[in-house]
């Protein structure tokens, strides 16, 4: 199923591993949909992705039957990089 | 979420914290020198109105009268330098406003980021506007360092203006080739180096957010 988001969008990407990092506890989908801002479809291929990449997992499900979403180890090990690469771009920049 | 968990958000919101640090101090410099830049611009358009029409008012009276007209009808001649420095003032003023929205909205939207960061960061991350704002912070910086070229002349004609007014046209000559030379120089050092720097860190950003999605 990750092979469906061709590239995606680091931006994306990047607010995703936001909400979930910040939330640190399981979020129904359409929570993060709403966050995320996001159409229902392309959210679905994002989320895919993430899950295909073992970024995000899938962890039980609500008594409605809703999905419940949690940041993977990989998830948060790639958020860490993530803030790592900006900082020391940010410090990077002299003039 | 246990210990580590809050020891890795507590390295998160300091990396963040120090992100906004960072990009704050360059959106001060930034700002701080597009002011200076606009007050000379303001400055050197005021002055361009008061000559432009003295000249033409000028031009006008000695073509209709004789020269002595200035010094015998100097009364007469007062409200109208007053209107000409009344509008110079304000074609400086306005120039100084209008080149302020112009410039403002290339850094409105940085300072926005930085805001709606420095809020963030105190109960959460908001790391996606964080990338947003290296983003553009490497954008505007080679714009930064390509106008610092042309700031040195917009600077040695306004110390040629001032040189001139306080002290004599000729050490206002002076005064301005030195101040031109002096940015020039200053720029000329580090322009070409600085901004092949600033586009290496722009190309390289570019390649890292690809390689990045592609890493996960």
């Amino acid at each position: 199923m990750s092979a469906h988001l061709d590239k995606p969008d680091l931006y994306v990407v990047a607010r995703f591993l936001d909400i979930l990092y910040e939330q640190a506890t399981p979020m129904k989908r359409t929570n993060i949909q709403m966050r995320l801002g996001l159409n229902y479809p392309r959210f679905t291929e994002y989320l895919e992705w993430l899950v295909g990449k073992e970024l995000v997992m899938k962890s039980g499900t609500v008594d409605e039957g809703a999905d419940l979403y949690l940041l993977g180890p990989k998830g948060i090990e790639a958020y860490h990089k993530l803030v790592d690469w900006i900082k020391e771009t940010m410090e990077g920049i002299v003039i | 979420m246990g210990e580590g968990w809050d020891e890795s958000k507590e390295e998160i919101l300091t990396a963040a914290a120090s992100i906004v640090g960072i990009s704050e101090k360059w959106v001060n410099y930034i700002a701080k020198r597009e002011r200076h830049v606009r007050l000379a611009q303001a400055f050197l358009a005021a002055v361009l109105v008061l000559v432009a029409s003295s000249a033409i008012i000028a031009g006008y009276i000695l073509s209709q009268y004789s020269p002595s007209y200035f010094v015998e009808e100097r009364a007469k001649l007062m409200p109208i330098f007053e209107v000409v420095a009344v509008g110079s003032l304000l074609s400086g003023l306005g120039t100084y406003m209008f080149l302020r929205t112009r410039q403002d909205i290339k850094l409105q939207e940085l300072t926005g980021l930085i805001a709606s960061m420095k809020t963030n960061t105190k109960e959460h991350n908001g790391i996606g506007n964080a990338l947003s704002l290296t983003d553009k912070m490497l954008s505007l910086m080679p714009e930064v360092v390509r106008n610092r070229n042309q700031d040195a002349l917009i600077f040695g004609l306004v110390a040629f203006i001032l040189g001139s007014v306080v002290a004599r046209p000729p050490i206002g000559f002076l005064a301005g080739v030195i101040v031109w030379l002096y940015f020039r120089h200053e720029t000329r050092q580090t322009h070409d180096r600085e901004l092949s720097r600033l586009e290496e860190q722009k190309r390289r950003f570019e390649e890292r957010k690809e390689s990045f999605v592609k890493s996960l």
